[in-house]
């Protein structure tokens, strides 16, 4: 079956959706857009569609090849749509929950938050590591279970294609039944900001329902504003500087740390693990905040 | 892919931009237009901006927490400002061009300096520049420890 590139023939909706909130943000006099921090987004994004083609078919072979060991004959039958529509969100939020969790991951990963803004530029704020990090061996059992190839490609466009769109402040809250279901707008800006109650939250691809499933969902609040980026902000506009500096800081770390111990925390550890114990993971962050407000 | 599949992008791209530039996308913030202070003490906890050194462009800012001696810079990232203390390690050196500036070098793969523009060369007991330069050489003495 040929099923179409979701993300190619997105790219003339990315455009006129950006347009749109450029004029709806000047209109209410709220336009949150910065030049130069527009500019690396998109020149991220296109350098990872650039590298993608090539790394793409790579994937491609490897899921190719997992699939001649399937386990059971899916085929394009129209419950096949439905069973991989959950079963690929569900890698995308181990994916992605693992890209924050694991310094490794996260190296590929932190690009797409060194954003101090939070508008539809910021969602082509793309890897250009992904390959080398090897996150998407996370979506290999999807063939070894017998998903088609193309139609696990196809699904993966169909994500990424969704989560464009949530990269919004225009948007604010959504009825409730959509924003119990469904990663909004809302959700994801919780999960792009710094805020000690936001970090590390709501790692949904399409659904939340992950997220209220596995314990990770916070709520957005009036009264804790998002503030946006990492928590040790990124110096640069540069795409090159902001696709490799948290793989240079790890391997610094990585020769610095003493022992074995202090090498693997510091590559597979959570970000901002320290040998001596004096690093500031989200989890310290998050535990300091909660005490704060206790006192 | 056909030549319009890498043209629409590209071509994107440019009108994006050029729409963002037109509608007073291109912003830097200046440190002098808001308190210092505040935004030291909000952005790095426990800390106490007693002496403030801002930049006479507005463009970056030191501070110290004269209790603790602990140091944390500013400087202008776009239209928002990065803030962060500086620990031992993190500072490589500093330069001081003749009163006129003061450069600190960081070891940050992002951004390796931090320029400020001094109009006049600071002075006062808490801030006079000696006390700044002597407060990186405590940084940088540390980190050779």
């Amino acid at each position: 079956m040929d099923l179409p590139d979701p993300v190619q023939l997105g790219i003339p909706a990315f455009i006129v959706l950006i347009l749109l909130e450029i004029a709806v943000g000047k209109l209410r006099g709220t336009a949150r857009f910065e030049l130069r921090d527009s500019a690396a987004s998109l020149l991220m994004g296109l350098g990872n569609v650039a590298i993608g083609t090539v790394t793409g078919i790579v994937i491609l072979a490897a899921t190719v090849w997992m699939h001649q060991f399937a386990l059971f004959d899916i085929g394009y039958q129209w419950w096949a749509f439905v069973l991989i529509f959950f079963a690929e969100d569900l890698c995308y939020y181990l994916f992605h929950r693992w890209s924050h969790e694991v310094r490794w991951l996260w190296c590929a990963h932190v690009n797409h938050h060194t954003s101090q803004h939070y508008n539809l530029t910021t969602a082509l704020r793309q890897t250009w590591t992904g390959f080398i990090a090897g996150g998407w061996l996370i979506w290999l059992p999807l063939a070894l279970i017998g998903f088609p190839p193309a139609l696990i490609a196809f699904q993966k466009g169909v994500s990424l294609l969704y989560q464009f769109w949530i990269h919004t402040e225009a948007i604010g809250r959504l009825p409730r039944p959509i924003e119990w279901f469904f990663n909004t707008p809302s959700h994801h800006r919780v999960h792009h900001a710094t805020n000690p109650r936001y970090l590390d939250r709501n790692y949904a691809g399409i659904l939340i329902i992950w997220d209220r499933m596995f314990g990770t969902f916070v709520p957005e609040e009036k009264s804790d504003p998002c503030h946006y980026g990492v928590v040790k902000q990124i110096g640069s506009f540069n795409p090159l500087r902001i696709a490799f500096h948290e793989w240079i800081a790890m391997l610094g770390d990585a020769w610095r740390n003493p022992g074995l111990r202090g090498t693997l925390g510091a590559l597979f550890g959570p970000p901002g693990w320290r040998a001596d114990g004096s690093g500031r993971t989200s989890a310290v962050i998050r535990a300091e905040w909660q005490n704060n407000q206790k006192i | 892919m056909s030549p319009i599949d890498y043209a629409l992008p590209v071509g994107g791209i440019i009108l994006i931009l050029l729409i963002i530039y037109l509608t007073g996308g291109y912003r830097t913030a200046r440190i002098g237009d808001l308190d210092a202070a505040r935004l030291f003490s909000e952005q790095v906890p426990g800390f106490a901006p007693k002496a403030i050194l801002v930049a006479s462009d507005g463009l970056a800012a030191l501070a110290r927490d004269t209790k603790s001696g602990a140091l944390a810079v500013a400087y202008a990232m776009g239209d928002k400002i990065n803030v962060r203390p500086l620990p031992p390690g993190d500072v490589a050196g500093y330069r001081v061009d003749g009163g006129r500036s003061l450069t600190v070098r960081l070891n940050d793969f992002t951004h390796g300096s931090v320029t400020l523009v001094l109009d006049e060369e600071p002075s006062g007991r808490d801030g006079g520049l000696a006390t700044w330069t002597a407060a990186l050489d405590a940084l940088t003495e540390t980190e050779k420890t």
